[in-house]
């Protein structure tokens, strides 16, 4: 055993450094689980499938585009694959900006449209199309442009008339 | 095989899922990375049938889903079979991945340097953070992380069926795990090519290759002809440089500290030794002609330090999100750089206790 003794020196110090790395793996990936959606998102789906048809665009962040599509195969304005899609970054600029980052009631109806979106996930944390993370601007309330169809503590549902 | 040898390989495999047991942490798989979107496929695929290639989901549907669709499949396949819900499916995928890497690795190191340093390797593939936030999640590229040590082993071992069927496999699996398998196909052909040169010109030999080289260029071939005959079959042409990853340059520069960061220390500090080990075993073993093992080792580190480091050639795409591939190669120098600085330090004792 003693020809031995180097080499577990060596292992020992080995096992030091190396639990100091998967600690930090361990760091660095934990951040990486955080589903960014909300629980009470995914039960407002509940009314998404009942009230809607299969393909149906909704105007919404990549993150809820995604829970969308892979739910309940409704889609997103963003989220998903972006390498062949047309004019994809002038698409993220205007969700982010245009829709929910909105000056008034008027320019997001007008960018819902031009993206084919028939209602708008507005979800009760900020949002992210691309560009930066962002409170939804509160410019879904005006009535000429939409109407507020579902509601609770996770997500509000704007109809685009 | 030796019991300590089994014993310890269930040590990294429970190591290993320890890890990635935080799969389980919350109350909805993770979202980072788009995972949903395979699970839209999937779920079309389960739910209506057909699998929706002509329709994706993305960015609003109605473009072709050009994404390989393996993953995809085999996530369908576990759900039609089991009737669990997709998301824990996916969690479980996870859970197979993180048995995947360590036994990859294990047959791999195992096959190139003996098994002790197949141990190592399983051990050290637990200490990369990079590889853990990559095979954590339930994506395409867990799966092809999980599979690319597999696919070398046999590209190495020159199995050359069931390795032109990983090149096949992997290709549809995950685009930039097949570019990285071709890139370490080709660049262990390069080396074998080399290798052969250095014997005729330096030997005064007969210019051959064999068998392994000749598999590793094949592999390269399937992947390359699968990724190409895939993306005319969605898109009806072969330009990929259209894409919008290579269109706006997806990807950040990488430098030393952020491979530190992603690789972890232990791994890139063992790395180094392995690289000294292996050029020194190349010297001593050209004669006996068994330097394949070092000569793939190489490549795999050649052709992931290209993949980094692709802004040098003007490509300047993903060269972040390929450092993860360029770990599979520092892990496997790393495992051989262990293993010979134990040998180097028993040796040494054993040299110093005869001299007292």
């Amino acid at each position: 055993m003693r020809e031995f003794a180097l080499a577990g020196l060596l292992l020992v110090c080995v096992a030091y450094f190396a639990y100091g790395d998967l600690r930090d793996a361990d760091a660095q990936a934990r951040p990486w689980m955080n589903t960014v959606i909300l629980p009470n998102e995914v039960a407002g789906l509940g009314w998404v499938v009942l009230n809607t048809q299969e393909r149906t665009v909704f105007a919404t962040d990549i993150f809820s585009g995604e829970m969308m599509m892979g739910h309940t195969l409704r889609e997103g304005t963003v989220g998903g694959d972006w390498a062949i899609i047309p004019d994809v970054v002038q698409r993220m600029n205007d969700v982010q900006y245009k829709i929910y980052g909105a000056s008034d009631a008027k320019q997001a109806h007008e960018y819902a449209v031009k993206y084919g979106a028939k209602y708008v996930w507005v979800p009760k944390r900020m949002v992210f199309a691309g560009y930066e993370w962002k409170w939804p601007a509160s410019v879904f309330g005006d009535t000429n442009y939409f109407k507020r169809v579902f509601d609770n503590e996770g997500v509000s549902v704007y109809e685009v008339l | 095989m030796d019991r300590r040898v089994l014993l310890l390989l269930a040590g990294a495999l429970l190591l290993s899922l320890y890890t990635h047991s935080m799969i389980f942490q919350e109350w909805h798989m993770p979202t980072y990375g788009n995972t949903m979107i395979h699970v839209a496929s999937a779920r079309n695929l389960v739910e209506h049938g057909y699998y929706p290639l002509e329709n994706d989901y993305s960015y609003g549907g109605g473009i072709p889903n050009l994404y390989v669709p393996v993953y995809r499949f085999t996530l369908a396949e576990a759900v039609f079979l089991t009737g669990a819900d997709y998301d824990l499916i996916s969690r479980l995928l996870v859970v197979l991945f993180a048995l995947l890497v360590p036994l990859g690795f294990f047959l791999l190191a195992r096959a190139a340097f003996g098994e002790w340093a197949g141990l190592a390797a399983a051990f050290l593939a637990s200490l990369v953070p990079e590889l853990l936030i990559y095979t954590v999640r339930p994506l395409p590229q867990a799966m092809g992380l999980a599979l690319l040590p597999v696919a070398f082993y046999l590209m190495m071992t020159g199995k050359r069926g069931p390795a032109l069927a990983a090149a096949f496999i992997i290709s549809l699996v995950h685009q930039e795990a097949a570019v990285f398998l071709v890139g370490v196909a080709a660049a262990f052909f390069g080396l074998k090519l080399l290798e052969a040169a250095l014997r005729w010109a330096v030997d005064k030999e007969k210019f051959s290759l064999d068998g392994t080289a000749l598999t590793a260029l094949g592999c390269a071939a399937v992947g390359t002809v699968t990724y190409f005959a895939w993306h005319f079959f969605v898109m009806g042409n072969l330009d990929i440089l259209s894409l919008a990853q290579f269109q706006h340059h997806e990807g950040n520069f990488v430098d030393f500290s952020l491979l530190v960061l992603k690789t972890g220390k232990v791994v890139l500090a063992l790395s180094v030794v392995g690289v000294i080990a292996c050029a020194w075993a190349i010297y001593e073993k050209w004669k006996p002609r068994k330097i394949n093992a070092e000569l793939f080792a190489f490549g795999i580190a050649l052709a992931g330090l290209g993949a980094i480091k692709n802004d040098v050639f003007g490509m300047r795409v993903f060269m972040d999100r390929f450092i993860v591939f360029f770990d599979l190669g520092l892990i496997l120098l790393a495992a051989y750089g262990l293993a010979a600085a134990l040998r180097l330090v028993v040796s040494l004792q054993k040299k110093i206790e005869k001299k007292t």
